[in-house]
């Protein structure tokens, strides 16, 4: 990649206005794209950091819209950023192309285009993406980068039998949670490879099974059988959200099978709409095992190939567990967590919709209060106790709220009687 | 990338996320550490926040030093209600030092 020569808006401000005496006439029409094209891009960073989403940055983040700087070819289109990089004295450096204004952007960095993955649902987008989520995407690399300066590898963090020692003394245990879109991936051996590295240390075995036989799964798994299904109802209807991920009978949800749904149930009480199962390892072999909703593998083991699925689903099983889970091959993002170095594991699938909420919910009080989570920085007595009482304020804000809430509601029901 | 916990307090996690049940786990009163488990916090814990359990029997009080006993409580009141249709008194006892 060859590097342009950029200039500040200051900088070209400055200079704009050294030549503007008439010396330079083809300099004035070329300033002048320039000068709109930045006002542009000005505008849609401003808005999206102002107006558009009222969110904050994320913690630690030192990315300003100011910091974007145009090439010094004004065709190019092509936009320079600098962010900090993994050590203080090497910067990494960005050029945005705008391809199709600010809605497709293309980006390209240190180790060539970088893939836009969504941050929030997993899906990968391709190379382009719109300016702001750029922006965003950027911010986040700068304020990780950063992070690891200060952030070197713990010293428990290594595989030596001192340090293994050092843990055990300690009851220090490694857990981790990794999330990907099921759109992600093409076929069952894809899906199969990510679970378990995801998995990490645990010695658990997941296998991921194509659906390719929609009439054998349903004659395996018979009418009285449950099983997770996204929801096509139009809103409203039944109490379900299209695209929300629920259980019904079987034969409903696959494939060309089309009959109506009926005995639509939720998930579980205050589980929300969301299927997934449980392991405890002990060894090699499965000590523990919980999941709902899952379908005897057994009874339908003909209906699961091991390439591409050719009706929507994935079957998720466990390597001596005969328990199948069914799980859309779109619109649903897959977790993976593990703890106690993999002895415990959980795999949970969920609607992208309200995986999207959560973790939108989650992305933003991480923000909000990174300082206090940023286990490399000290805190003073006195900001810690300014958290504690925000915090608490927050709370008892939020259950005065609710009460009033009920009461509103209790008067409402009463009066509704009279 | 990993990260590293001491004592895991795992019912919380169920409660938080909605992971089906790992049995006998968590910790409680009387551990003498904090029981943050994003990150290794060998602070002494100041601050409880007492969950309400499915019965009293199962109450369970989170012990944490004042540091993660405003984050905790932050992402309980900033994110758990995304998808929760309780309340806090349905969640929650008692909270504050102690
Ligand atoms: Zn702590
Ligand atoms: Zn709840």
């Amino acid at each position: 990649m060859t590097v342009k020569e950029t200039m500040s808006i200051e900088d070209e401000l400055e200079h704009h206005g050294r030549v503007a005496g008439g010396v330079h006439p083809g300099y004035k029409a070329h300033s002048r794209a320039r000068m709109k094209l930045r006002e542009q891009l000005r505008h849609t960073l401003r808005m999206y950091r102002a107006e558009g989403w009222e969110m904050p940055l994320p913690y630690n983040s030192e990315l300003t819209v100011e910091k974007f700087v145009l090439g010094a070819d004004a065709e190019a289109e092509a936009v320079f950023v600098e962010i900090r990089g993994k050590s203080e004295d090497s910067p990494e450096r960005y050029v945005l192309y705008l391809e199709e204004g600010m809605e497709k952007v293309s980006c390209e960095g240190p180790e060539g285009p970088v893939e836009f993955v969504h941050p929030l649902n997993m899906k990968v987008w391709g190379y382009a993406a719109t300016l702001p989520l750029w922006f965003d995407w950027l911010a986040r690399r700068d304020a990780q980068n950063a992070h690891s300066w200060v952030c070197t590898e713990e010293h428990w963090e290594s595989e030596d039998i001192e340090t293994q020692l050092y843990r055990v003394e300690r009851a220090i245990v490694s857990f981790d949670s990794t999330s990907n879109n099921t759109a992600n991936f093409r076929t069952a051996q894809e899906f199969t490879d990510w679970l378990n590295e995801a998995a990490g240390p645990s010695t658990a075995q997941l296998k991921v099974l194509a659906l390719t036989d929609a009439q054998a799964f349903s004659a395996g798994a018979e009418g009285s059988l449950y099983c997770t299904g996204l929801s096509h109802q139009a809103p409203g209807a039944s109490g379900e959200l299209p695209g929300e991920l629920v259980v019904r009978p079987l034969e409903i949800t696959l494939g060309d099978l089309t009959q109506k749904p009926r005995g639509v149930r939720s998930l579980g009480e205050g589980v929300g709409d969301w299927a997934g199962f449980s392991l405890v390892m002990d060894g090699a072999a499965v000590e523990q095992f919980h999941g709902d909703d899952m379908v005897p593998l057994y009874r339908v083991q003909e209906a699961f190939g091991t390439g591409e699925p050719r009706h929507p689903w994935w079957g998720i099983t466990e390597e001596g567990v005969d328990s199948v889970l069914l799980v859309p091959a779109r619109k649903a993002v897959v977790t993976l967590r593990y703890d106690r170095d993999g002895a415990d594991v959980w795999f949970s699938a969920q609607s992208e919709d309200k995986h999207l909420n959560k973790a939108w919910a989650e992305e933003m009080w991480a923000r909000r209060w990174g300082r206090e989570l940023d286990h490399t920085r000290q805190l003073s007595q006195q900001e810690v106790q300014a958290s504690v009482q925000k915090a608490e304020q927050q709370l008892i804000e939020l259950h005065h709220q609710q009460q009033e809430e009920r009461k509103n509601d209790d008067e409402a029901s009463t009066g509704g009687q009279q | 990338m990993s990260t590293l916990t001491v004592n895991p307090v795992k019912d919380r996690a169920e409660r938080d996320t909605g992971f089906p049940p790992v049995p006998e786990l968590g910790e409680g009163e009387g551990n003498p550490r904090c029981l943050w488990y994003w990150d290794v916090c060998t602070d002494t814990p100041t601050k409880k926040i007492v969950w309400r359990g499915k019965s009293s029997s199962e109450n369970y009080a989170e012990t944490l030093c004042a540091r993660h006993y405003a984050v905790e409580l932050s992402r309980f009141t900033e994110v758990h209600f995304v998808d929760c249709e309780g309340t806090v008194a349905s969640h929650i006892l008692d909270f504050g030092d102690m």
